[in-house]
């Protein structure tokens, strides 16, 4: 039997996992890319945390259900890479065995024309994402530890990189995020584990299934994906003097049918929206793993010192360390029960 | 039924991982079970008990922390000079029991059985005194002036004039120097000792430790019974004043702490929760409410 | 984001075929075979010169000279441009001088490389029987075209968008006009914006042409109207 039981009921740790995936906000918006059509594309993307719930179930697992998810910033680049457009090379001269003179041709563009389009829809679009997990234990020991007694391990701040570099590891190993991104996301965490160097028990969860799909999107942002035409057309013609505008939309009419065609927005533009975030750029792939990854096997959610200072350093009196063996984790409908023997 | 039925977070420890936390205090903080003057300080190896000294942790003495506390010298009555008497006291194989008792049986004077909500702590005071040889003393003790007639004129024989005794205290001064150690003439004794005690929550709502109060103690086998009841008094004086002050735990160590977001508070006694922290099935509980 | 419409189109709004810019295009007919050195200049600074040769045996019809170019500065903020100092056509080819950047004030000469002194000369300041100067506008508006040799005057419109929407400019073709001792047939003429003005000259010409800065919608008399003659 064990000597020591510490168990939290449903709805504190729901608090309390709540509270950790909090700090998913202070992960530094990310950056990546793909192509959309005739489009290239690239996009900064951060997340918050505003609302949902976590259950405990008698299978052991911790249920996430409705988390919702707001992106902000989300901002996406559209590069068009437009194609030339000669001004000339009417016929001028013709004879009955051809054109003799043409007059030459000027590119309506400048050499190597493209544009890019930032489209901002920041706090607009809402996701949801559930899941269940399970949750398991285990030790950290760090290598920087050395031969270090418990006391001078517990006295000593970990000043090593061991942390950082398995989390930049873990973080690696999610697909589409740009390599520029790994860092500093898995740098993001490393402050909520590092401590002292003292050995840790410490328990996380591992996905067992989850979704991740869009809910929602705002007004605004929704006239801002179905005015997007217009809006790279006048893009595009922002730098044409107003007296000559029409003249060159006249001119460019091809290309501007062309993008319609591809931007033309169904009505169900949550569906559209989504469709291409995925196929595009494996965004809610990314997110999916990068949620997964953080409450699973990257940063744990609870984690104890062993052994396990049970009374504090006073007066320069040494702290009472108790070590601590065999723990356990229990899930069940009522309450998450960790056990463990110490002394 | 779930452990935490009527709290959100709930924290249980039983008499064995307890005992096994009195065994770790005792090796790290030594200077709570060993007491002793300024010889018995220095030199651990003379005190009477070497068990305990001999299980103190290895950090104690590579971070500097002292095994034995410092006590004064013991004054003797009568003498006005610097020198004192070197002693030391202990307090080993100390052994907890929540309710029921189950781990060890109380002497009839603490009425047994344990009552519900108490613990009872078994242990063994040890003291030692160093008794200084006869020759030494002689050769220690003050010299007074002698007291002698004169034969005055007129026959009558008549005493000068003593030095007019005063009202101050008997020992006129703090000894502050040992005599010389007689390291032969370490007299030790050990008594076994019973404390029953209960818990009660101290400090703050966002602060809460748990404090032992000691409700009563009894020694075993001592006479004449005023002896046992002054060394009784002595050792609860000592107990309640000295030691148990010092054994407080943090209750929000034990339980889960996210950063500043969340705080604990203990939850608040209720027919649901009448004892909180409570000590019952050979467990000390604790019950916590949590609020974002 | 790179700077994508070329902005030197819209630059100018008159042009003068004795000191021209991107609005006008000249063409010249070689009169003999042989190499040609060329001078291309900016107002008083010459910007380059070049060698052109016409050969029997070369099957060029044309040959595209861009003046612009020549200015080295120019060059060395446009990323891979280059500039050839050799040209090659045909026997009866032509040659065509225009300008693709932001330029005016351009002339060129060429001048037959012969062993005999007196060799061909061509001026574009100075147009003659056989040469062709072309127009394209782009901003909307009445314009007055004159040649400052022979005094002769024509008037061109240039039509605005009903309701800002252009008909598809790409497809239409030159207005041509000629320039006789008469003068200009048609001496008036309408065109959209960006449809070429073709004007065959046939006799000495240096054809200016100027804004009147007003913008026509409609217009009445003899007229050509985006290359269809309604009525003289």
């Amino acid at each position: 039997m064990a000597t020591v039981n510490v168990a939290v009921n449903e709805r504190a740790f729901n608090d309390v996992v709540m509270a950790v995936a909090k700090y998913l906000e202070s992960v530094p918006p990310f950056s990546g890319s793909g192509s959309f059509g005739p489009f290239s594309a690239s996009y900064s993307v951060g997340l918050k945390l505003t609302g949902g719930s976590i259950d405990l179930t008698n299978t052991g697992r911790v249920h996430f259900d409705e988390l919702h998810l707001t992106y902000d910033p989300l901002i996406l680049n559209l590069g068009i890479d437009l194609p030339t457009i000669p001004i000339g090379g009417e016929c001028i001269l013709p004879t009955p065995w051809g054109c003799a003179v043409r007059l030459p041709e000027i590119d309506l563009f400048d050499a190597n024309p493209d544009i890019s389009i930032p489209i901002n829809l920041s706090n607009t679009i809402v996701s949801e994402f559930s899941g269940e997990f399970t949750v398991s234990d285990s030790k950290q020991v760090l290598v920087a530890k050395g031969s270090l007694r418990p006391h001078a391990a517990h006295f000593s701040p970990d000043t090593s990189n061991e942390i950082r570099d398995r989390f930049r590891s873990t973080v690696g190993t999610i697909p589409f995020l740009p390599t520029s991104a790994v860092n500093g996301i898995a740098d993001a965490f490393v402050p909520f584990v590092k401590s002292n160097l003292a050995d840790k028990w410490q328990f996380f969860l591992h996905d067992v299934w989850h979704n991740l799909e869009l809910i929602s999107i705002s007004d605004t942002a929704a006239n801002i994906l179905r005015n997007l035409t217009d809006f790279i057309i006048d893009k595009i013609l922002a730098p044409v003097p107003s007296i000559v505008r029409g003249v060159v939309k006249a001119i460019l009419n091809p290309i501007f049918d062309a993008i319609a065609a591809v931007l033309d927005i169904p009505d169900d533009i949550l569906e559209w929206l989504s469709s291409q975030l995925q196929i595009s750029f494996g965004l809610f792939d990314l997110l999916a793993q990068l949620i997964i990854n953080f409450v699973g096997s990257m940063v744990p959610f609870y984690q104890f010192e062993d052994p396990f200072p049970m009374i504090e350093d006073s007066s320069g009196l040494l702290p009472v360390l108790v070590p601590v063996e065999n723990v356990s984790v229990v899930v069940n409908d009522d309450e998450f029960v960790m056990s463990a023997d110490i002394g | 039924m779930a452990f935490t039925d009527h709290c959100d977070i709930f924290a249980g420890i039983h008499e064995k991982s307890f005992n096994n936390v009195v065994l770790q205090l005792q090796r790290q903080r030594p200077s709570l079970f060993n007491y002793g003057t300024t010889t018995f300080a220095n030199h651990p190896e003379l005190l009477c008990n070497q068990r305990i000294i001999r299980m103190v942790d290895p950090e104690v003495r590579a971070f500097g922390n002292p095994i034995v506390k410092e006590e004064p010298l013991l004054a003797i009555p009568g003498y006005d000079g610097p020198l004192g008497l070197e002693y030391c006291l202990q307090l080993a194989e100390l052994s907890i029991d929540f309710h029921p008792s189950n781990v060890h049986s109380l002497p009839v004077e603490l009425a047994p059985p344990l009552q519900s909500q108490h613990l009872s702590l078994k242990g063994r005071a040890c003291a030692g005194l160093d008794c200084p040889t006869q020759d030494l003393l002689i050769k220690l003790a003050p010299t007074e002036r002698p007291f002698y007639p004169s034969i005055l004129k007129g026959g009558f024989i008549k005493q000068p004039p003593r030095e007019q005794p005063n009202d101050g205290p008997v020992v006129k001064q703090t000894p502050t120097r040992p005599i010389p150690f007689n390291r032969e003439g370490i007299i030790c004794f050990c008594l076994d000792l019973f404390v029953v005690l209960h818990v009660e929550r101290e400090g703050g709502a966002g602060d809460p430790v748990i404090a032992l109060r000691l409700d009563n103690l009894e020694i075993v086998d001592i006479k004449p019974d005023g002896l046992e009841n002054a060394v009784e008094c002595f050792l609860r004086a000592m107990l309640i004043m000295g030691v148990l002050p010092k054994v407080k735990l943090a209750l929000d160590s034990l339980i889960l702490s996210v950063g500043n977001v969340l705080t604990i508070g203990p939850t608040p006694i209720s027919p649901l929760v009448p004892f909180n922290p409570a000590i019952e099935d050979d467990q000390i509980k604790a019950f916590i409410t949590l609020t974002v | 984001m790179n700077t994508v419409i070329n902005q030197h189109l819209f630059r100018h709004r008159e042009s003068n075929s004795s000191a021209f810019n991107n609005l006008c295009t000249l063409v010249h007919k070689l009169p003999e075979e042989g190499t040609y050195a060329g001078e291309v200049v900016q107002g008083k600074r010459l910007l380059g010169t070049f060698r052109l040769r016409c050969d029997a045996k070369n099957e060029l019809s044309q040959v595209n000279i861009d003046l612009s170019t020549f200015d080295a500065l120019f060059r060395a903020n446009v990323a891979g441009l280059t500039a050839s100092d050799t040209y090659a056509v045909g026997k009866d080819g032509y040659v065509v001088f225009y300008a693709s950047a932001h330029h005016d004030g351009l002339y060129v000469k060429l001048t037959k490389v012969s062993k005999e002194n007196g060799g061909s000369t061509f001026d574009s300041r100075r147009l003659d029987n056989g040469d062709i100067v072309t127009f394209r506008l782009w901003h909307a508006g009445s314009y007055r075209i004159s040649n400052e040799h022979g005094g002769h005057e024509a008037a061109l419109s240039v039509l605005n968008a009903e309701d800002g929407k252009f008909p598809e400019l790409a497809k239409r073709g030159p207005v041509r006009v000629r320039l006789s001792d008469k003068g200009f047939d048609p001496a008036k003429m309408e065109i959209w914006p960006t449809q070429p003005l073709v004007i065959s000259v046939e006799v000495p010409a240096a054809l200016r042409l100027q804004s009147n800065d007003s913008v026509l919608a409609k217009h009445s008399g003899p007229v050509t109207r985006g290359g269809q003659q309604l009525h003289k």
